[in-house]
């Protein structure tokens, strides 16, 4: 739930400051396939629809989040502070983005790394976001997910895939706001 | 082919999806048989982007398919109404009327020029290419062609060089109708004025070699059907002659029954042909037709088949694609089988007998030969 929301706030802040990025999505969940998992997504900015995270040529780009588990690594009476590795994956189509391609790569890159998490109204009362580095680009980036890069070229010119990795710092307060409920939205 | 009467008798898709309808063609959301492509099941996986700009666009995909089926249809009617059925016209391409003459004509009317009629084939399409013409001296011909209701349909200037056979090309090739608008049997006039033109060369409709049928302009002589020999199978399509007159007004000429055999020094090239799509959509699509209804929805499965095969095996990635390609296989190869299920209806079903291009196959049997 958290790392879910962090992420939420990491597509969101993309989606703000990137607009050549036509889909961003937060934290990945594996839908099983026929072929294998597929990755699908609640995509900014509202967080509203469930995607699929499936590169399209119709998109710009696309991005979204992979994460391992999060590491308790202190805490006191108020507060626990955690560590998770955050994997970004992008994928761009470079027939429908203008200008230097690293650009459009590092400005997504920017976005997450300056993105203000809201301290006021969630319990996450404070949180660091470190770039760790690329991984290795072309079709392991998806090595995880059932796409069929033999037919598609996912990662092949005018493609690019890459994937960067963020470790999050991350309070936790020990209290939460009261929570009510509401009428669902017809 | 009537293409355009198959093609529009389903939609693309029923709302302003797949995407926006900013760059959507025109008439997307239109079906006469309440068919759309993206209504398909699989293919409505084809909505979510923010823009449908762009080649390769959903628009684009959609409308190929679309096209690209009509004219699969159309294709695969044509070989199974001649599987089923027996041809009764004969497709012709080439002249009508004599590349020479050792004599000219003598003309004392204002106006002079070919006559013709043609065969009220429903399911038949005449198109004039090209004009020729022989005349005694070299000139430039100037050449109006008028319906017999007086409307002009096209020009054209025959460049002739004396007493040789020279012809000009239509800018365009007119299709004529075969049928004024009361449904009787068009006819056509091509018309030079007599004073601007040297003397034509006495050319006729055709030499009557090798020929056994009746080649004279009659009003209501019965067109001959299959005509063994293909060099005279315009017969069966066309009935020409020459004509004088004083005036232009050929609603009152084209009430005399006879033309000469000679046309006054011109021929004409024309391509005419069975199209028989016609036996399953002609004009307008029209819903309380079974026939219309089973070749909406023939096209409504095809275009879904061309749909998904394009998604499927496309090497520029799709969503749709790319999360649903088992599906898309599956679906595909079902929807071929619901495509041929209904051509195979088609033939057996398609109302060509009134269109003068087939007609059922005469089967003898062993009862009636012994007899």
């Amino acid at each position: 739930m958290i790392i879910n929301a962090i992420c939420r706030a990491l597509a969101d802040k993309v989606k703000e400051i990137c607009p050549h990025v036509s889909l961003s999505g937060g934290l990945v969940t594996a839908m099983p396939g026929q072929y294998g998992a597929l990755p699908v997504a609640t995509v900014s900015p509202l967080h509203r629809d469930t995607k699929h995270m499936a590169p399209d040529n119709m998109e710009s780009a696309i991005i979204w989040f992979e994460s391992g588990p999060s590491i308790l690594k202190s805490s006191n009476s108020s507060i626990d502070l955690f560590t998770v590795d955050i994997r970004l994956v992008i994928w761009l189509n470079t027939n429908r983005i203008t200008g230097e391609i690293l650009n459009a790569e590092m400005s997504i890159i920017n976005a997450v790394r300056g993105v203000n998490f809201d301290t006021e109204n969630t319990p996450i009362k404070a949180a660091n976001i470190e770039y760790t580095g690329e991984e290795q680009e072309g079709p392991q980036v998806f090595q995880r997910w059932a796409f069929d890069e033999a037919q598609n070229h996912l990662t092949l010119p005018p493609y690019r895939a890459a994937a960067h990795r963020f470790r999050v710092s991350y309070a936790l307060a020990r209290c939460a706001d009261p929570v009510g409920t509401k009428i669902p939205l017809c | 082919m009537d293409i355009n009467c198959i093609k529009n008798s389903i939609g693309l898709a029923n709302c302003a999806c797949p995407c926006l309808a900013s760059n959507a063609p025109e008439g997307y959301n239109t079906s006469p048989s309440g068919l759309f492509v993206a209504d398909l099941p699989g293919l409505d996986m084809l909505a979510g982007w923010e823009s449908c700009e762009g080649p390769g666009n959903p628009w684009a995909l959609l409308n190929e398919a679309r096209a690209q089926a009509a004219i699969k249809l159309a294709s695969d009617i044509g070989v199974k109404l001649a599987e089923n059925k027996a041809v009764v016209r004969r497709n012709y391409t080439g002249w009508i009327g004599e590349r020479a003459s050792n004599r000219t004509v003598s003309l004392s009317k204002a106006y002079a020029g070919t006559r013709f009629e043609l065969a009220p084939v429903e399911h038949g399409i005449v198109t004039l290419k090209e004009i020729g013409g022989v005349f005694a001296s070299t000139a430039a011909v100037d050449l109006t062609l008028y319906d017999a209701e007086n409307n002009e349909i096209a020009t054209a200037t025959l460049s002739a060089t004396a007493n040789r056979f020279s012809s000009v090309t239509l800018e365009e090739p007119i299709n004529l109708p075969t049928r004024d608008r009361f449904g009787n049997a068009a006819q056509y006039f091509l018309v030079y004025t007599v004073a601007d033109t040297p003397a034509p060369l006495a050319i006729r409709t055709s030499c009557g070699c090798g020929i056994s049928v009746d080649t004279s302009f009659r009003l209501g002589r019965p067109y001959p059907q299959y005509i063994g020999n293909p060099a005279a199978a315009w017969v069966s399509w066309v009935m020409a002659g020459g004509f004088q007159s004083d005036n232009l007004d050929f609603s009152e000429l084209s009430q005399t029954t006879s033309a000469t055999s000679e046309t006054n020094g011109l021929a004409l090239h024309i391509v005419a042909e069975c199209d028989v799509t016609k036996a399953v959509c002609s004009g307008e699509y029209d819903n309380a037709e079974a026939v219309n209804r089973v070749m909406a929805t023939a096209l409504h499965f095809q275009s879904g088949k061309i749909v998904a095969d394009k998604l499927r095996l496309s090497t520029s990635p799709q969503r749709a694609m790319v999360v649903n390609r088992a599906d898309l296989a599956e679906l595909s190869a079902k929807w071929e089988v619901e495509y041929y299920t209904r051509i195979e209806w088609l033939g057996t079903n398609a109302k060509s007998e009134n269109g003068g291009c087939v007609e059922c196959r005469k089967t003898l049997s062993v009862q009636r030969i012994l007899a």
